[in-house]
């Protein structure tokens, strides 16, 4: 005879639990029309992991390990959800900038951009589940085409276009998550810097850009901690004549991070972590200010050729558009005939557009020319 | 007086290697020996990865003489940007927007003409009309692509599939630095939908119809 429906007993918590995963084994599946094979990867091996987990829950009623599947599980449906959320069929400006970066730190990667009501950020969304998948004991080999890390960004609904303000932000956290194996988190918890050294970070591989960015997100001015300011310093980016007088603008703390950049902590990051230099931006930003004066996109350095042979850095293109909206807008507005504000946001919004093209057809244009050597034209 | 002339291979590469304002731009040119060839007298336009589907809808028809009845057709339409990794499927009869990848400048001296390749139009794929591009035109060009044959084609971002030719007009390329640029309507970087209702002669229309 079966043991009389208990529905609170231990018993139907491992069945309900292997009912929850089953139904998200399922729905994850559920992809939309258009789709990267990528992302069709991340479902399918997500799916199989939901599964394998049902499996478990109906085999193991023990409380000690329902709480782990649970917490997989947890996981499991937040990276499902990110993916239902970031079905943007036409990306925002955001997004662009964001997979151009991404495709730079790793190739073989996704970026899941979801807009919130609230807050900017970012984070690798696969890290959890690989962990809680070794503590379950379950082992899902990967489908092929699964993504290396997945970054999950976050941004302001409204803001998806500013790609002068929100990417540069979210990159920061690129970043840090591309700096696994160096303790960074533990230095700052100690010394309570953990935000000033990301920041750090950021402003040393995408230059004052980064620095400028900030004060887009703010309805009023704070102070940027002395930090990112020493890092810029030591790149020489205060005794650049075109930089300088706009750095001086910058709100800034002096005492804050003395010392910082003398730890072995720091000289491990500057090794992982190329930076832009100021004989970068000079050799590539007046090009593309130029071109922008000409309401053409930031794409290529080369100005008198015909075919793209020198497609422009993302992190130039970004500081070059920073420094123009600072610096030369006027120009734009002029030939825009911009008098009001809002004829001043939608020239904003023109920049915007030409700086998400140069993005776009730059890393198009690299693609472009490694398939070409791939196949020895 | 200036010729109206149609402009060959040699000639738009020189234009191209002008100083502003008389510079022609099309960026970025992938393969210039492909779609620039000198015996050439137009330049191969690239697929770029955004679309506009038009979807059947329940509206019952569009008046442009209506500027509000093209509101909803807008919101019938699907915009997708499949990246230049993926790839469209175009049906037989089946209606869809475009946009070149190239982004082009056209300098106040000349005019453009946009064509579909022949080699596309004999397997059924149709660039619409012949596509004036005026002169101080600056963007990329929407396409408007139609499957006339009875086979589904698949399209794929980056294949060349259309030409643009330059003709001379009797302009001075100085003037471009005087134009001013309406904000709204410059620097398209991806297919656009008819603005038919945004023309002037409506208000003369809709006087003729009281």
């Amino acid at each position: 005879m079966s043991e009389p429906f208990n529905p609170f007993s231990e018993a139907y918590a491992s069945h309900n639990l292997a009912d929850q995963a089953r139904s998200l084994s399922s729905t994850v599946l559920l992809a939309p029309a258009q789709e990267s094979r990528r992302i069709t990867a991340l479902r399918h091996w997500l799916s199989q992991i939901a599964e394998a987990l049902a499996e478990k829950c109906s085999q193991s009623p023990d409380t000690s390990q329902r709480k782990k599947y649970s917490i997989l599980l947890f996981h499991v449906r937040g990276l499902a959800s990110h993916i239902n959320g970031a079905n943007h069929i036409v990306p925002p400006g955001i997004e662009v900038v964001l997979k151009a970066f991404q495709e730079q730190l790793y190739p073989n990667s996704i970026t899941l951009l979801n807009l919130h009501a609230l807050g900017i950020g970012g984070r690798d969304g696969l890290c959890d589940i690989t962990h809680l998948l070794s503590q379950c004991d379950i082992h899902i080999p990967q489908i092929q085409g699964t993504p290396e890390k997945v970054f999950i960004a976050n941004c302001r609904l409204g803001e998806q276009d500013n790609i002068l303000a929100s990417p540069l932000n979210i990159m920061a956290f690129y970043l840090y998550i591309a700096l696994d194996g160096i303790d960074t988190r533990s230095h700052n918890d100690t010394t309570g810097r953990w935000l000033p050294l990301s920041d750090a970070i950021a402003v040393r591989a995408l230059g004052p850009a980064f620095l400028f960015s900030q004060y887009d997100q703010l309805e009023k001015p704070l102070k940027v901690e002395g930090l990112p300011l020493q890092v810029l310093e030591a790149e020489g980016w205060l005794d650049h004549p075109t930089m300088r007088p706009l750095l001086d603008l910058v709100p800034h703390s002096e005492s804050e991070g003395q010392g910082t950049l003398d730890t072995p902590e720091w000289k491990a990051i500057c090794e992982r972590i190329p930076a832009y230099t100021p004989a970068q931006f000079d050799a590539e930003v007046p090009i593309l200010w130029e071109r922008l004066k000409q309401l053409l996109p930031p794409n290529e350095l080369e100005i008198d050729g015909v075919e793209s042979d020198k497609p422009a850095s993302l992190v130039s293109i970004l500081n070059a558009g920073w420094s123009f909206y600072l610096l030369h807008m006027e120009d734009l507005y002029k030939i825009l005939g911009s008098k009001t504000a809002q004829d001043r946001y939608d020239a904003k919004m023109v920049l915007n557009r030409l700086l998400t093209k140069g993005v776009e057809l730059s890393q198009i244009t690299q693609t472009w020319r490694t398939a070409r050597k791939a196949i020895g034209q | 007086m200036t010729s109206t002339s149609v402009l060959g291979g040699t000639e738009i590469k020189q234009r191209m290697r002008e100083p502003f304002p008389s510079k022609l731009v099309i960026t970025p040119i992938l393969n210039g020996d492909q779609q620039i060839p000198d015996h050439a007298a137009a330049v191969d336009l690239r697929l770029g990865p955004q679309f506009i589907v038009a979807k059947r809808s329940h509206f019952a028809q569009i008046d442009a003489r209506d500027a509000d009845s093209l509101t909803p057709v807008y919101q019938s339409q699907e915009h997708f940007d499949v990246g230049m990794e993926g790839e469209i499927v175009i049906h037989p009869q089946q209606f869809l927007l475009a946009a070149t990848l190239e982004y082009l400048r056209i300098p106040m001296d000349l005019t453009g003409s946009v064509i579909g390749r022949s080699s596309w139009g004999r397997i059924g794929l149709i660039i619409a009309t012949a596509t004036a591009v005026h002169p101080g035109f600056t963007g990329c060009l929407t396409l408007e692509l139609q499957n006339l044959g009875d086979t589904p084609i698949v399209l794929h971002p980056g294949t060349r599939i259309a030409q643009i030719a330059f003709y001379r007009v009797g302009a001075d390329p100085e003037s471009f630095t005087s134009r001013v640029y309406r904000a709204k309507y410059v620097a398209a970087i991806g297919p656009e939908f008819s603005r038919l209702g945004n023309d002037a002669d409506w208000k003369m229309i809709n006087q003729l119809k009281r």
